[in-house]
């Protein structure tokens, strides 16, 4: 396993459900079980990938350790904090450090803003002209160039506008960025470079990416460790390579056979 | 500026919008331009020709002082619309403020804010107008405010509904990562978001402020004289309406041509402004 002090996210025992409200006239509510008691480890510089069909519990996990979803029970650490016993100033300081991309960059973008006040909002500089500096480079770094700073999300073509979302991300610095089926929404020849720019950006920063994804082919691409979910639970969990060349659940090599990546003799 | 023109272009393109607009821009030219279009004072009197039926010279006829009726409904413009604006501007603060703070913030402070809204529709909005207006010495600038204070609460559902819809968005989520104060993501992230159902909900009301301020004043409740608004003009025609028609009937046309204009605006607006329609503004 590996080295505690190397660990930047350590989740353990996590349950998360949902309340749905019944049929029926007195609207009986059910309790949705979405994530039961899933412990996890991710390691500083790593890319974790997490893989299951859609409601198996992926999301939820993402979107508790990014604070918009409580759990019922269990603990989320990062960097040794226990995220939730933070004071509000604490939290929103520990936030920062963990940025999303989400699937559809469509809605992830304010419609009302350009380009330079969405980037400039994550940046913690007030000087101006620093300011600027800094959110130039940040275009830079993902590939788009200068000339959209004035311009708005609906200017932008998809591909585009994802990476917009990758610099958002970067711009507080963070130390995990959870990408959330990143390239999903996007076209394959798209995808082929937003995934390259995500490899390049974790070459040259160290950035841990937390991995939701449902698509394998993504997974081989950006993945150490590769963890495996159905139905809330991780039935799964190995490194890149022993996953894709020797699954033991048989849940991991339906998954496999489905995706067209390995041909069972 | 640019997005100013381009909302009038797509305004244009239809019908509704075409009429709207040239209703709502002809009141309000009548009401800046008052003094250089009315042909005659509007409070001057002329007692030889009271009560004198339409004709060249008086196209709407005289009232029963012998005051141009052309004239006073257009000075009469400044008044309706000018409450109109004023109590829907009023409104839309208020209800702005009541239904941001009560969609972003959900939770008990949403349910306070709700159950308020909902007692005051409940309160008969005309009988403490009356009350209000009565009691108090009637201005124009009292009924406006009145209004205004009865009517922000339609908007602050309206802005609710909108408000819950957008704080889901990625974006309100990818602002809260960043960081930002719960303030500066409600005014700049989501309220933005809002203002096409401000805008149009607004439109809507300035149309239903004018009428009940013509009835307000109908009843003599609402602007005094020598202030005349198209309510208290119609008023006049009350006393013998078969003889004087002249004078209800063009009062009446007057606030049915302004409500025409407001509605068809506003539904337009709704139209162009609604993101989920094709061609929506950005």
């Amino acid at each position: 396993m590996l080295d505690s002090e190397k660990l930047i996210l350590r989740i353990e025992e996590l349950s998360i459900s949902y309340q749905s409200s019944g049929s029926g006239f007195w609207g009986n509510n059910k309790e949705i079980v979405a994530v039961n008691e899933v412990s996890l480890s991710v390691g500083r510089g790593e890319t974790f990938a997490i893989v299951g069909e859609s409601g198996s519990g992926k999301t939820s996990i993402a979107m508790s350790i990014l604070g918009f979803v409580k759990p019922a029970a269990g603990t989320i650490e990062f960097n040794d904090l226990n995220l939730f016993s933070l004071d509000s100033k604490q939290l929103r300081e520990t936030r920062r450090l963990i940025q999303p991309v989400f699937q559809d960059a469509n809605s992830a973008l304010n419609p009302r803003m350009t380009v330079e006040t969405i980037l400039g909002d994550g940046i913690a500089i007030s000087d101006e002209n620093e300011k600027r500096e800094k959110t130039i480079s940040l275009l830079k770094s993902v590939g788009l160039s200068p000339d959209f700073l004035k311009k708005y999300p609906h200017q932008l073509s998809g591909g585009q506008k994802q990476r917009l979302c990758i610099a958002r991300a970067l711009a507080p610095e963070p130390e995990l960025i959870i990408l959330d089926e990143p390239v999903s929404a996007q076209d394959l020849s798209i995808q082929a470079h937003i995934l390259r720019l995500l490899s390049e950006i974790k070459k040259t920063k160290n950035i841990t990416y937390l991995l939701i994804s449902h698509d394998l082919n993504v997974v081989r691409i950006l993945a150490d460790r590769v963890a495996v979910m159905r139905s809330g639970i991780i039935v799964e969990e190995s490194s890149c390579e022993k996953f894709f060349s020797d699954p033991t659940h048989p849940y991991s090599q339906e998954l496999l056979e489905n995706s067209g990546l390995i041909q069972r003799a | 500026m640019n997005n100013f023109k381009k909302l009038i272009s797509k305004l244009w393109k239809s019908t509704s919008g075409r009429i709207g607009l040239i209703l709502v821009a002809l009141f309000l030219l009548l009401a800046l331009g008052a003094p250089l279009l009315s042909p005659y004072d509007p409070v001057k009197q002329n007692l030889i020709l009271r009560s004198s039926p339409p004709s060249f010279s008086h196209l709407f006829g005289t009232d029963l002082f012998g005051r141009d009726i052309l004239s006073r409904l257009i000075y009469g413009a400044r008044v309706s619309i000018g409450i109109g604006l004023g109590s829907a501007f009023l409104a839309v603060i208020l209800g702005s403020a009541v239904g941001l703070a009560a969609g972003f913030l959900r939770g008990r402070t949403d349910t306070v804010l709700m159950r308020i809204v909902d007692l005051l529709l409940g309160f008969p909005k005309f009988f403490i107008l009356l009350l209000v207006v009565g009691l108090g010495s009637p201005s124009i600038w009292l009924t406006a405010s009145v209004l205004g204070a009865l009517s922000w609460m339609e908007i602050a559902r309206v802005v609710r509904g909108e408000v819950i819809l957008i704080r889901e968005m990625n974006y309100v989520k990818a602002a809260t990562a960043l960081g930002l104060s719960p303030m500066n993501i409600a005014l700049r992230y989501v309220l933005p978001n809002v203002s096409g159902s401000i805008i149009v909900s607004a439109t809507l009301l300035i149309g239903t402020m004018i009428l009940i301020e013509a009835s307000l004043s109908y009843l003599g409740f609402g602007v005094q004289p020598p202030d005349a608004s198209w309510g208290t003009i119609m008023n006049q025609g009350r006393i013998d309406p078969l003889g004087t028609w002249w004078i209800s009937v063009s009062a009446g046309l007057a606030i049915i041509l302004s409500l025409i204009g407001f509605n068809l605006l506003g539904d337009s607006l709704r139209d162009v402004l609604d993101p989920r329609t094709e061609n929506a503004q950005s």
